[in-house]
């Protein structure tokens, strides 16, 4: 007890003996802005957010184009927004980049970075996403999603559409980092092609929803892993690689050539091509 | 404890010196303990030192150390030296914000650290007639309480970060304002700080205010990174703020409350309330509705006398003892509903649905999620795609439209209406009428009560298992068209082979409700009591096909592995 009492002590006021730099003030700057739509039929959405939270979601208001709520550190971080509506202000571009301007101290406190955007539901969207450091959530439910680019940094990603996407989706494109990655119900998005590149972090990839045409799949797999989730209504063939240090485990497969095939294959509506290029990691792919 | 190993004093007396020095420091008294301690810290080892040379010459000890002690001194100095080192590099902000949970508290010893100082200002301000009340703030917390009629009652409290010398300069620059504010529409009392009028390179500074209005007021709260709290205030409350937490708490109004990240509670609130929330939120005891829209947090509601309407996505709900009806649009949320008195709309998707003891009806529409619903008075509604379902306890009727969804029921006394695909149906102990029909995925049904309506079963590429109760009178009208029927039920006539079909028609104990058993490429088993696994035929169960294919292993080593089970 004794002793006990004399290193808490003890360490009490060594904490408290504790030396910070000289600590530059912190002027969390906050933006938001709504972009009230026009005649735009179309937006094309470029999202650069090197360090923070970034949320995407579906807007409320019918008669807003996009709306974002921005917090940074001013003295850190400089953002760049711009907004244009080409083709007769029927198509919409819209970009954002949230650049460090490298000053460095220590903050007295500390508060992420932030943005959350809101799309409108009923444009269709093109929407690439560069997220650097941090925690990138894409909420793509209700939202037209034509096309659909992802670039994650070092923090994680995680990208649910729970409901099916009224329009079809041309691309999707998927291109992991260090951090994991996690994808609900992307066969709601109604793509006819995705391709994934997976980093050092695994991915989880459930292609669950509603499916109405078949696709064409392509995975790279990086170090981390990939776990592909497939609804059973969908008839499945699985072309992959074989590499010395990779694995491929598919539940509910039979092999024919080289070729593997689901086993509701033939009776399927919806057929999935999936290939698959082992790298260090595995492939899993699991029933729904 | 023996008087020669009796301690000194000088640790409690420590104890109760910091002790004292926290709570003078808590009502706003001398300088703040960091700042001395973080100059003087080493006064304590010669304090300790003190103490040895005293146990000295009170105990006529010879003056020893042992090596434990030196050991103990020589660990500190290299933690506390290496915690010094650390606190000059970035790690140190991490620790500094990091935020502990203590209880419900969440609070940030980091903050605790380095040098601040706090002024106190206070101002009275005399309300002409009862204004609405608007408190702007931003850095700092705001709480508000009810204080005299006709007056409101501010305090300021000035937290700034820095040496002291910039501290006092920077003081009486940070001023309270009030003032009465008119707009076409309205006119307000408000109360703020000149913040925005100072330049962030004169300091780091908080503004935490305790503001005391009339009992009686409508309120506005705007703030920004800090906290809300408003206790026992009744009228109108408008309520928002970001990153920390919102609490109210004991108020009669309408509550209209916003909050960007951080965690709200709100709790004995009478009257209908309205959050907006991307931060957990705790609620309890409101009488009134309940509307939320939340987002990617945990929300709990209990003991709501009202409407409940929550619009959640990601993370989860857990709500209970709800009086009035409930709805819930949930998007990628788990849902956790107990003890609801009125009727209860479910909208899920891809997470688990867990409902018990709910006295009405129930709707649900929901794709690939885990639904498990248990002691259900009313009837049941479900819109499924691809979920589990199981039930139990059931009074009312469960009607389930879905594809490939699996349903698993158990006492279900109400009529059974059940169409699905691609995953199986197992029902047992159902006491009533029964329809259901399936494809690709086989359905089990164990009777304990025949209804009057009868059961069909239907299925295209699936077996039909049903086992009806002991003694039982009913007409029988089964058919395998590409399949096998197998009947061990006493009293049933052979079953009959027309082409590829088997079919089975009987009338037993005299006739009763029509039982209908139908496939299209499957068997038919029709038992007593109830279902035995397995038959001779047929395995219980398919296996599924599975192809596992390590390719870590070297196929010209002869390690390659391939694993394929099919149908049997």
């Amino acid at each position: 007890m004794k002793k006990g009492s004399i290193l808490i002590l003890s360490i009490l006021p060594m904490l408290a003996g504790c030396q910070f730099e000289e600590q530059i003030p912190v002027e969390m700057a906050s933006i938001s802005r709504i972009q009230p739509l026009a005649h735009e039929k179309s937006l094309d959405s470029m999202i650069r957010f090197d360090l923070g939270s970034l949320e995407i979601t579906a807007g409320g208001k019918d008669e807003h184009l996009y709306s974002f709520d921005l917090e940074y550190d001013k003295a850190s971080y400089e953002p760049d927004i711009n907004y244009e509506a080409l083709s007769k202000g029927l198509e919409g571009r819209f970009s954002f980049n949230l650049r460090s301007t490298h000053k460095k101290g220590v903050r007295k406190h500390k508060y992420n970075n932030k943005i959350r955007l809101a799309f409108n539901k009923s444009i269709p969207l093109s929407l690439a996403v560069n997220a650097g450091v941090g925690d990138a959530r894409l909420s793509l439910t209700g939202m037209r999603v034509k096309r659909f680019n992802l670039e994650s940094g070092v923090g994680g990603a995680k990208i649910s559409v729970y409901e099916p996407n009224p329009i079809a989706c041309e691309y999707v494109g998927i291109k992991n980092g260090v951090g994991g990655l996690e994808a609900t119900g992307l066969g709601n998005l109604d793509f006819s092609t995705l391709e994934f590149e997976g980093g050092v972090g695994g991915a989880s990839l459930d292609l669950t929803g509603e499916w109405k045409r078949d696709a064409d799949i392509r995975i790279k797999v990086g170090v981390g892993g990939i776990h592909l989730k497939m609804p059973r209504e969908v008839g499945v063939k699985v072309e992959a690689d074989k590499h010395f240090l990779s694995g491929v485990q598919l539940e509910g497969f039979t092999q024919r050539n080289s070729t593997y095939y689901s086993e509701n294959y033939e009776t399927a509506k919806i057929h999935v091509f999936v290939r698959v290029e082992t790298g260090i990691g595995g492939i899993k792919i699991t029933w729904i | 404890m023996s008087a020669r190993h009796r301690p000194s004093l000088l640790g409690a007396l420590l104890w109760i010196g910091f002790g004292v020095l926290f709570l003078l420091r808590n009502f706003g008294i001398g300088p703040s303990f960091w700042s001395i301690a973080g100059r003087y810290w080493p006064i304590l080892l010669i304090l300790l030192g003190l103490g040895k040379i005293l146990d000295y010459c009170l105990k006529k000890e010879t003056f020893s150390i042992r090596i434990g002690e030196i050991v103990g001194i020589f660990i500190l100095l290299i933690v506390g030296s290496a915690i010094t080192k650390i606190s000059e590099t970035r790690v140190a902000r991490f620790f500094r914000d990091l935020p502990v949970e203590v209880g419900d508290t969440s609070i940030q010893p980091g903050q605790w650290i380095g040098d601040s100082y706090s002024y106190t200002e206070e101002a009275t301000y005399t309300l002409d007639r009862s204004l609405p009340v608007r408190i702007e703030n931003s850095y700092g917390a705001v709480s508000v309480a009810p204080g005299r009629e006709g007056e409101i009652h501010v305090r300021l409290k000035k937290v700034i970060y820095g040496d002291e010398a910039r501290a006092r300069q920077m003081a009486p620059q940070i001023r309270l304002e009030g003032s009465q504010l008119k707009t076409p529409e309205a006119s307000w009392f408000v109360i703020k700080t000149n913040r925005d009028s100072l330049s962030p390179q004169e300091g780091m500074f908080n503004t935490d205010l305790e503001v005391m209005i009339p009992k009686n007021s409508r309120l506005e709260i705007s703030n920004s990174f800090g906290e809300v709290s408003v206790f026992e205030i009744n009228g109108y409350l408008d309520l928002k703020t970001t990153h920390r937490k919102l609490e109210v708490r004991d108020c009669t109004g309408t509550f209209n409350l916003t909050n960007r990240y951080g965690e709200s509670r709100l709790a004995n609130l009478n009257g209908n309330v309205t959050l907006t929330s991307r931060g957990k939120a705790y609620i309890e005891n409101i009488t009134g509705d309940v509307t939320i829209n939340s987002e990617f947090s945990p929300l709990e509601i209990y003991h709501v006398k009202g409407k409940v309407s929550l619009l959640v996505n990601e993370n989860g709900v857990h709500l209970e003892d709800i009086t009035g009806p409930v709805i819930i649009e949930a998007r990628g949320a788990r849902v956790k509903a107990a003890n609801i008195r009125d009727n209860l709309r479910i909208t899920a998707s891809y997470q688990s649905v867990d409902i018990s003891d709910v006295a009405a009806n129930i709707w649900l529409d929901s794709r690939f999620a885990a639904i498990s619903l248990q002691d259900i008075k009313g009837n049941i509604e479900i819109n499924s795609n691809s979920d589990r379902v199981t039930a139990g306890d059931l009074e009312g009727s469960f009607k389930l439209n879905g594809r490939a969804t699996s349903v698993k029921l158990d006492d279900i006394r109400g009529p059974v209406d059940i169409q699905t695909s691609l995953k199986d149906v197992a029902v047992k102990n159902l006491q009533d009428n029964c329809s259901i029909s399936n494809e690709y995925a086989d359905i089990s049904v164990t009777v304990e009560t025949l209804g009057k309506g009868g059961i069909a079963i239907r299925n295209r590429n699936g077996a039909i298992d049903l086992a009806l109760p002991a003694n039982a009178s009913f007409i029988l009208d089964a058919t395998a068209k590409n399949g096998q029927l197998e009947s061990r039920y006493p009293g049933l006539e052979p079953p009959r082979k027309d082409g590829n079909a088997v079919i089975l028609r009987s009338k037993v104990g005299g006739g009763g409700p029509r039982v209908v058993l139908e496939t299209m490429y499957d068997n038919i088993r029709i038992e007593e009591g109830r279902l035995h696994k397995g038959s001779p035929d047929k395995p219980n169960k398919k296996e599924k096909i599975t192809v596992d294919i390590d390719l870590f292993q070297d196929k010209d080593y002869g390690l390659f592995r391939q694993d394929t089970t099919t149908d049997l």
